[in-house]
């Protein structure tokens, strides 16, 4: 009986089904079309959750053929387990401090005065990289910065989306996220926060080990690091994976 | 023999229940119990629907014997509108909060000019759960309001009791064990708000973190912590049922 469902999905297109971080939305949508137009009669199936929702639901055995997760943590535990292959870096981002269309640009300094802030669960990357520029950035403004901060956040979010979902609405007023969010989601901008103050951020993917079509991830893996895929990424704003 | 489907029937309910509890090492209890997050998240999902239950008594017992006593299309109506919210995806009803009483929603504005903004606050956590709460609650106490002998009531205003005497001291009583598993019933389904919940009141650790919304967050980074919390659920639920129950009893002795 399956080996019958397999025989007649496989006269359909091939599907590769790639899980990938919520930001990585718009970017692979553009990939997956001009990946599908290099490699006629393939499916590339999108998606796209919280890093580490998507590492969990892997970790429970999750199908699918390649995990893009916006850091290296969740890709080395899963890595650690046999359940992907080894990870590679194919992009970058940066945070923002994201705020409502014709609203003020808030700046690092001026934080804990933008009103109500959303910002991630520190579980997932950009939630844990939000901690990473308010630790560097207490270093500078003190602990009463840090803690006016801190009362200023009235939700932590799974995904980066959700945190961004949250100032689109007009519900809060500020929300740390990364660059290419704030470029993709209408009717909110970004002010970039000081270099000397940004974490390293570097998207990481990997070929799941059970994969069912292992060549066809590898194919995937390789367009995405590619020229082409490079080239898709920079368009939407993410910076190089190295 | 008789009894296969009904000793079926439980077993289908309860495999999850024991696969859950089976899992969890009293350690990992003892540990979550232990972290002030899911102390604060205990607290705050008690405080929260037991206000909740609170209100949807008040507001829904007046209610759902206004809709007993209905009659005809009216009736039919009104029934239909209590109805219409239980059957509403959890999705629905948090945008439709946030429609409403966003920032941006159709009565923000009006908000804000008293200083009040509801998303994010523990109050937009207990209106939540009174918006699921009620609904089932109304409906089971119609259910049992309707129970109640019309010339129970009679008798009692021919002996001189006013409507509202008559109210308390025939219906209430006589519908009393419905109404304790009507309470029951709305008070679980409001401990277990989750979607709207997120959607409306977001998740803040002490603020609108509900044991729910703990368990979502952990089980993304321990499967541990997340089934220890959600035996701690489990276990608070079933400790208001049995109080309930035994409050049911005592009702219907006295009835």
């Amino acid at each position: 009986m399956i080996a019958l469902l397999v025989l007649g999905c496989s006269r359909g297109p091939t599907p590769v089904v790639v899980v990938a971080a919520s930001s990585l939305t718009e970017a692979f949508g553009d990939l997956e079309q001009a990946f599908e137009a290099q490699n006629p009669g393939v499916d590339v199936q999108l998606s796209f959750a919280g890093s580490q929702t998507l590492a969990t639901q892997i970790h429970h055995g999750l199908p699918a053929d390649v995990f893009a997760s916006a850091d290296l943590e969740h890709l080395s535990g899963l890595q650690a387990e046999g359940r992907v292959g080894e990870p590679r870096a194919f992009a970058g981002n940066a945070l923002v401090v994201a705020v409502r269309e014709g609203h003020e640009p808030v700046a690092i300094a001026s934080l804990p005065h933008a009103g109500s802030l959303v910002v991630g669960v520190p579980e997932v990357p950009v939630g844990r990289y939000t901690i990473a520029l308010l630790d560097a950035a207490t270093a500078r403004y003190g602990d009463p910065w840090r803690d006016a901060v801190e009362r200023a956040v009235v939700s932590r979010e799974g995904n980066v989306r959700l945190v961004l979902a949250k100032v689109a609405a007009g519900e809060a007023d500020a929300a740390v996220v990364y660059a290419t969010d704030a470029a993709a989601v209408p009717g909110v901008v970004g002010s970039p926060v000081p270099a000397d103050l940004a974490p390293s951020i570097r998207y990481h993917h990997a070929r799941l080990t059970d994969s069912p079509q292992p060549e066809l991830a590898a194919r995937w893996l390789a367009f995405v690091e590619g020229p082409e895929g490079q080239r898709l990424l920079a368009a939407r704003g993410f910076l190089g994976g190295e | 023999m008789r009894h296969l489907p009904f000793v079926l029937c439980l077993g289908v309910l309860f495999l999850p229940l024991a696969g859950l509890v089976a899992g969890t090492s009293p350690g990992e209890i003892a540990e979550a119990l232990g972290r002030p997050s899911t102390r604060a998240a205990i607290g705050l999902s008690l405080s929260t629907s037991l206000v909740a239950l609170l209100i949807v008594i008040l507001v829904g017992t007046p209610a759902a014997w206004a809709l007993s006593r209905a009659r005809g299309a009216t009736g039919r109506a009104a029934r239909l509108a209590f109805e219409l919210p239980v059957v509403l995806p959890p999705a629905v009803l948090g945008i439709a909060l946030l429609e409403t009483f966003g920032r941006h929603g159709l009565f923000g504005p009006l908000l804000a000019l008293g200083g009040v903004s509801l998303p994010f606050t523990a109050t937009a956590v207990v209106l939540t759960q009174v918006l699921v709460g009620a609904p089932l609650y109304v409906l089971t106490a119609a259910t049992a309001f309707r129970a109640v002998d019309d010339d129970l009531l009679l008798v009692a205003r021919t002996l001189g009791a006013g409507p509202s005497r008559a109210w308390a001291t025939i219906a209430l009583p006589c519908a009393a064990p419905g109404l304790v598993a009507a309470a029951g019933l709305g008070w679980a389904r409001a401990l277990g708000e989750f979607g709207a919940t997120l959607l409306f009141a977001g998740n803040l650790e002490g603020r609108t973190q509900t044991l729910p919304l703990a368990i979502y967050q952990a089980f993304e980074h321990d499967m541990g912590e997340a089934r220890a919390i959600a035996v701690v659920l489990v276990v608070l639920a079933v400790a208001v049922l049995g109080a309930l129950t035994a409050a049911g009893a005592g009702t219907w002795r006295e009835a």
